[in-house]
């Protein structure tokens, strides 16, 4: 019972990072608002450690960034303008999903074009596999079938 | 022969790509204020709260603005480079004091020695949000009409000063009349 009682204090300890990281955080009142907040700290980058989500960073800039893009939103600022606000400091790396333009094709469009040369290649091979599978080399000749018939007389089923 | 020549190709193409790759550091970030007016601030100064620091204060020299903070360790390390700048040229350094306690930062230039002219004291970061700061300590550039011209990420080094910080500030300070508009012509690197 004890032991038991135990485990579950130790698990409930596991429990502690799903608490929020923000410490005093404004609360919405409005559940479109949050939902907004919760997408948009999803899309956006912590320029402290890149690889993570403004949601899931608890570096000290991102904690700013959060309260920032939580406020905006409270204030009624539009997606496009608290991306805006962020892109205008840190550079469009900040964004997750970053606009289609000029300069993003090949980051965009790259691993399209890369699948469709790689279905193309495949392709030729295939071609090419198939083309020599059914050419008439592959027949036996008039010497061959003779051995053929012979190997086969021997052996009677 | 193409069955030979063909994988060797791409792996040639590909080791040319990662070779290049190897250089690149993905912690280098373009700052998108270069070649834009310094972004606006009002802060009241570390060393005497009543005093205010705010952007004014870049205009009619080239001026260094360095954001750091007590709790940063590596600015610990580029301190004795700035009071060596300070002491031997005639750069007007501003301190950004970022996310730090007065009293703490206080401390600080009292033992180490203050090479700045003004510092702001960003509390709570919001001025080193504008400025686009993302970690300490960062230097910027600001050109005689507030422009700002340049921003080194990490710790001055006597290398980054020497090839890239004082030849840039010498060109500034020649061509006092290349304006801010004339800079926007262009595109930032």
């Amino acid at each position: 019972m004890l032991k038991k009682l135990i485990l579950m204090l130790c698990l409930l300890g596991l429990a502690a990072p799903s608490l929020a990281i923000d410490n005093d955080p404004q609360q919405f009142a409005d559940p479109i608002a949050e939902a907004r907040y919760k997408e948009l700290i999803k899309e956006l980058r912590c320029m402290v450690c890149p690889n993570q989500p403004l949601s899931d960073s608890e570096a000290s800039l991102a904690q700013d960034l959060r309260s920032e893009v939580r406020h905006l939103v409270l204030q009624g600022d539009s997606n496009t303008e608290i991306k805006g606000f962020l892109v205008q400091r840190y550079g469009e790396s900040v964004l997750y999903r970053p606009p289609v333009e000029s300069k993003t094709f090949l980051l965009w469009f790259g691993p399209a074009v890369l699948l469709f040369i790689a279905f193309l290649t495949l392709l030729y091979f295939i071609r090419r596999q198939a083309r020599t599978v059914t050419t008439a080399d592959t027949a036996l000749s008039e010497a061959e079938q003779e051995k053929l018939q012979q190997v086969l007389n021997q052996h009677p089923q | 022969m193409l069955r030979a020549i063909l994988p060797l190709a791409i792996f040639a193409v590909l080791s040319v790509f990662l070779y290049i790759g190897l250089q690149l550091d993905p912690n280098e970030k373009e700052s998108t204020l270069i070649d834009k007016a310094a972004p606006a601030f009002n802060a009241p100064q570390l060393e005497d709260s009543t005093k205010v620091l705010n952007e004014q204060a870049f205009q009619g020299k080239v001026s260094l603005f360095n954001a750091w903070a007590s709790w940063c360790v590596t600015c610990r390390y580029e301190h004795p480079l700035l009071m060596q700048l300070a002491q031997q040229t005639d750069i007007p350094i501003y301190g950004l004091n970022y996310k730090d306690k007065a009293a703490d930062a206080l401390k600080v230039l009292q033992r180490q020695g203050n090479p700045y002219i003004a510092n702001a004291f960003d509390q709570n970061g919001r001025i080193g949000m504008d400025w686009g700061v993302i970690g300490t300590p960062e230097t910027f550039v600001v050109d005689q009409n507030g422009v700002v011209r340049y921003k080194h990420v990490g710790p001055l080094t006597v290398e980054v000063l020497q090839e890239t910080v004082l030849p840039l500030i010498k060109r500034l300070r020649e061509t006092p009349n290349a304006n801010a508009n004339a800079a926007n012509d262009q595109p930032p690197a």
